[in-house]
């Protein structure tokens, strides 16, 4: 893996943590969720219990919550063990379109924390790329987290994987004005994360995007 | 006089739950959705006591608890969060919180701690209204 930062301590590991935490605290709400709707059906029946009839449709309506949550949870955990498993391989060959949609679903509350929603306009055929899925992801979330201060009126940004000839690029449009590309990562572990892979940023003021241009094999 | 409790969580199924649970124990219940919502209705309502989540968008809780002490520093707030920190714990009494529980919390207890959000509210209440009445008499001379 050609990413440094990705050893213990280094950015790449509070990556990990972050999205851990963020998805750890989605399913403590899930949780919480199903906890109180177990406590509310112990609640109908003392209530029965002194005189007050069951009403079948709350406590079908008690089921489905506890169903939708259940759901919910194992949607979080399906996907955070598909990211834990990202670090398995050093490089293999993966569908970009596949990753930044995993990339939105392990952020969709950190990003929705911000009003930001992020959307993904897949390509008819897949874009793939050799690389570390972690790295990949990471590197995204990178661009993902520092472009969604110049989103505009409608706080969306737009991913758009994309194969060029020699290339992948992922658009990220929808954005308002925007600073030049050397701007964009203001951190040095972010800017050694995109050297260290082989990557680059431009921007497109006319056109309101910011595009990652990756190598075919990072 | 049944105790009156803002619930602010940006879960919305958190929300209509635990109404649904606290109405049954004689709780009168409203809710928020956001940190700016429940700021605004305790702007116009007083609260026995608020019960407030930790991690919210846009405002969490810690800065909601101060935004609302200064509102109304009478009431009373409860923070109800995920993942309870120690230090978060100390930062929130530090800012006058009543109490600083972890999800899920139980509901006896929870009742128990609004019942006592409120005799707290009530004796800060009539502490000031009698400071009130004090100071109008001493401008009087009584």
């Amino acid at each position: 893996m050609k990413n440094s930062q990705d050893k213990p301590g280094g950015s790449g590991l509070q990556f990990f943590g972050k999205i851990s935490a963020s998805l750890s605290h989605e399913m403590k709400n899930a949780l919480a969720v199903i906890n109180e709707n177990a406590g509310l059906l112990t609640d109908l029946v003392h209530m029965s219990e002194r005189g007050r009839p069951l009403d079948p449709e709350r406590i079908r309506g008690v089921g489905t919550k506890v169903m939708e949550r259940v759901k919910h949870a194992d949607t979080i955990i399906k996907n955070l063990n598909t990211f834990a498993h990202t670090v398995d391989n050093p490089a293999n060959r993966i569908d970009v379109g596949d990753h930044l949609e995993l990339l939105i679903s392990l952020t969709r509350r950190i990003c929705a924390g911000k009003g930001i929603t992020v959307t993904l306009a897949r390509p008819e055929q897949p874009v793939a790329i050799a690389a570390s899925a972690y790295s990949l992801i990471h590197l995204c979330w990178c661009c993902l987290e520092n472009v969604m201060q110049w989103t505009g009126e409608e706080k969306t940004v737009c991913l758009i994987p994309e194969k060029t000839e020699n290339t992948v690029r992922i658009r990220f449009t929808k954005l308002e004005t925007l600073p030049p590309a050397s701007d964009i990562f203001t951190e040095e572990k972010e800017k050694s994360l995109l050297s260290g892979l082989g990557a680059e940023l431009t921007v497109n003021a006319k056109a309101k995007e910011v595009t990652l241009h990756l190598p075919c094999q990072i | 006089m049944s105790e009156k409790v803002l619930l602010v969580d940006d879960e919305k199924d958190f929300l209509d739950i635990m109404t649904q649970r606290m109405e049954t124990r004689g709780l009168e219940v409203s809710t928020s959705a956001s940190a700016r919502d429940a700021i605004e209705k305790i702007k116009e309502k007083s609260y026995d006591a608020v019960i407030l989540d930790l991690l919210m968008p846009e405002m969490d809780g810690l800065e909601a608890l101060k935004a609302i002490k200064e509102i109304r520093p009478e009431v009373q707030i409860i923070l109800l969060t995920g993942h309870a920190t120690v230090e978060k714990g100390v930062e929130a009494i530090k800012e006058g919180a009543m109490d600083f529980l972890e999800k899920p919390a139980d509901m006896e207890k929870l009742t128990e701690k609004i019942k006592k959000a409120q005799a707290k509210k009530m004796l800060i209440v009539e502490k000031k209204q009698k400071e009130k009445v004090d100071d109008i008499l001493k401008r009087f001379g009584f």
